[in-house]
């Protein structure tokens, strides 16, 4: 039996691929139940989430169990199952040092933020990192992650999606190219190995238990608020009694902002973005009456806004809240783009890849999408339109990420920003109001050029 | 959780003020996006046969099961295409053992098999040993029972080591008949109305080998439903 794929973790049997000893099993696996039984209610030990279920389903061990839902595309936890897992001793060979080897330099923003991060690290503390888009948050991780693997610390860096997870890695190899690495997500066919570095989706941390020193954890403003709890035992679980989170976001909701602001919990804020030019400001715009209704199409105020822009040879992205809108709007646009080259992306678009791709090539004068795009995803010389800026899907924190698309290349560090609505929402007056203030505090700390 | 079985959306956050206030008293299990990817197949035009989806009387495989059988006047029934969605639903529900999702198909399976009289005799494909120990359940079991629907377990299977659904389709065609009825229950079909139930129709060949089977009994019909087809 390989000891080491149990070091950290929390397992089904039927996640260990190897030969399964029972003596051995016996006799060194920490072994747990698979949910946790009292005053007859039933908690999952791998995921948190209390069962709800009202009726028993034949199982496996031939009697009726209830199971957990939450979880179980990580293999099924029933009442019969059990967890397995090992201690984690941080077994790591030994490197020369330093073991970072990259060579890049940090912005004054950043290096202030690197150090706060080897602090927190160092006193196995927690910290938010509150970083606008394009303040370039992986090299500030550098500092603090080379330092806590040279003391032979275990690290992960747990982010929501697996495109973002794969684009991490590369750049985390080329800065610790001796230090093994595993990528973790869901329909990877690589199995499992025991590494000091760990990239992994969010949902794979909970086969994880009490397994790192340094947790680090991407996007934590990326879930619907009723993901946040298992999103949080996740974490809790798979960090070390002793050790330190750092999490990061561009976006952190009102509660957040009050408790960064009343210092309930240790802040860096990175106000400015690498190239120290302030952020796009978004224009609201009153639309009277929407596409679908007006009869001269032409004449919209956003089509004309965006023949405008077509003319001028600038590509952007259109932002439409729901993919059903989208559909209603392909004959329209269809008509009056009759010249221009254009996609449509959604959740659902199985050549969304491909299409990102023509459009960052150049090979499109715009791409319509739905929020899917707003995040993670740049192009390095767009506007932005926002179409219904006021519909529910566009909360405070996808409108602030979706102004953070623009101007990011150092080239080309400017652009426009519109928001089209019927009535002025909250989310987006909110947007603005901290677009702007992350400005102005970014003035304040001469992080600007 | 309040929200979408297959998707987790949450049903608060997805309905409008209005669609609120007329929103059906009994507690949805899909929300409205996940609920139109299943095609109802009542409302295409059907082959009379298997029940595909298909313009003409009688499609190819029909034509064909009707030489390979000639004395059995066969009519499938089902009650959804078998589309990307829906085999992805079907993977969940089977191969991840999320038992619970059986629970989507309650309402229609109900309409179709409440039309019986009470008499007929219901009888769910039975699944391999080997399906039994891995899964723990039958998943046409479990649908008829979230469905409230009364069946009988006349059929048992005869084991085969190969799976089923890893078999390739001409191979699936040659396959020895895996099914006999269960001695004990032999009078039960006998003069009776019988409806065969299974999740996915596929090639046909496991209704067919069913129905052969039951049909050795005497009874006085034999109607053939799935979930998919
Ligand atoms: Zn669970
Ligand atoms: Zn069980
Ligand atoms: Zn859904
Ligand atoms: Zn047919």
């Amino acid at each position: 039996m390989d000891e080491t794929i149990f070091y950290g973790r929390h397992l089904l049997r039927s996640e260990y691929t190897g030969e399964w000893d029972e003596e051995e099993e016996a006799m060194r696996l920490i072994v747990t139940e698979g949910f946790n039984k009292e005053n007859s209610q039933l908690t999952c030990n791998r995921c948190g989430t209390l069962c709800t279920m009202t009726v028993s389903y034949p199982c496996v061990c031939q009697n009726r169990c209830k199971y957990c839902r939450q979880c179980i595309k990580l293999g099924k936890i029933t009442e019969c199952s059990h967890l397995y897992s090992l201690e984690e001793p941080n077994q790591f060979p030994k490197y020369a040092y330093p073991y970072l080897k990259w060579t890049g330099t940090l912005s004054k923003q950043q290096a202030q933020a690197s150090k706060d991060i080897r602090e927190s690290i160092d006193h196995n503390s927690d910290r938010m990192i509150w970083a606008v888009a394009g303040a370039g948050k992986t090299e500030m991780l550098f500092e603090g992650v080379g330092q806590a693997l040279e003391e032979g610390k275990r690290v992960c860096l747990a982010t929501p999606r697996v495109d973002v997870a794969l684009e991490l890695a590369p750049r985390l190899i080329k800065a610790f190219p001796e230090v093994s690495l595993a990528v973790l997500y869901g329909g990877t066919e690589v199995p499992y190995q025991y590494t000091q570095l760990v990239i992994s989706t969010t949902h794979q941390l909970y086969r994880f238990k009490e397994a790192f020193d340094v947790l680090i954890i991407d996007e934590v403003d990326a879930f619907p608020y009723y993901l946040n709890d298992a999103l949080y035992f996740a974490s809790e679980k798979a960090r070390k009694i002793v050790s330190s989170v750092i999490y990061l976001t561009a976006t952190p909701d009102k509660s957040m902002q009050k408790r960064i602001k009343r210092r309930e919990i240790e802040a860096s804020i990175l106000p400015a973005r690498y190239h120290g030019r302030p952020l796009p400001v978004p224009v609201g715009i009153w639309v009277k009456k929407s596409i679908l209704k007006t009869k001269q199409n032409d004449t919209h105020i956003i089509i004309r806004h965006m023949k405008r822009l077509i003319e001028e040879g600038k590509q952007f992205l259109l932002f439409i809240p729901t993919i059903s809108l989208m559909e209603q709007l392909m004959p329209i646009f269809e008509h009056s783009f009759k010249q221009s080259t254009f996609e449509w992306v959604h959740s659902q678009d199985p050549h969304r890849k491909e299409k990102v791709k023509k459009m960052r090539e150049g090979g499109l004068q715009f791409l319509m999408t739905t929020t899917i795009l707003e995040r993670g995803v740049t192009f390095p010389n767009i506007d932005v339109i926002v179409m219904n800026a006021d519909h529910r899907v566009f909360t405070e924190a996808a409108l602030v990420q979706i102004a953070g698309r623009v101007g990011r290349a150092p080239d080309y560090p400017s652009g426009e920003v519109t928001y089209y609505h019927e009535v002025w929402t909250r989310a987006m007056k909110n947007a603005i109001k901290q677009i702007k203030n992350m400005n102005a505090v970014a003035a304040r700390s001469g992080y600007l050029v | 959780m309040n929200g979408c079985m297959w998707c987790g959306t949450h049903f608060d956050s997805t309905y409008s003020f209005t669609e609120l206030l007329f929103r059906p008293l009994k507690k949805e299990r899909l929300c409205g996006a996940c609920q139109s990817e299943f095609i109802l197949l009542r409302e295409c035009p059907l082959c009379r046969g298997c029940g595909r989806r298909h313009e003409d009387t009688y499609c190819q495989d029909c034509i064909k099961w009707q030489k390979l059988y000639p004395n059995y006047s066969f009519s499938n029934q089902s009650l959804f295409a078998y589309n990307v969605f829906a085999k992805e639903f079907m993977e969940a529900f089977k191969f991840n053992g999320d038992a619970e999702l059986g629970q989507v198909f309650s309402k229609e399976v109900k309409a179709m098999l409440q039309k019986e009289d009470k008499h007929t005799v219901i009888v769910p494909i039975p699944i391999s040993q080997r399906s039994k120990e891995i899964r723990g359940f039958n998943q046409t079991e479990i649908v008829l029972k979230q469905a409230g629907i009364i069946y009988q377990n006349c059929l048992e299977h005869i084991d085969n080591p190969e799976n089923q659904s890893k078999k390739d389709r001409r191979n699936r065609m040659l396959s020895p008949q895996p099914f006999h009825v269960i001695d004990s229950e032999v009078g039960l079909l006998k003069q009776k109305k019988v409806v065969i139930v299974d999740d996915v129709y596929t090639t046909g060949r496991t209704l067919f080998h069913a129905a052969d089977a039951v049909s050795q009994c005497g009874p006085t019909s034999i109607k053939t439903i799935t979930l998919f087809r």
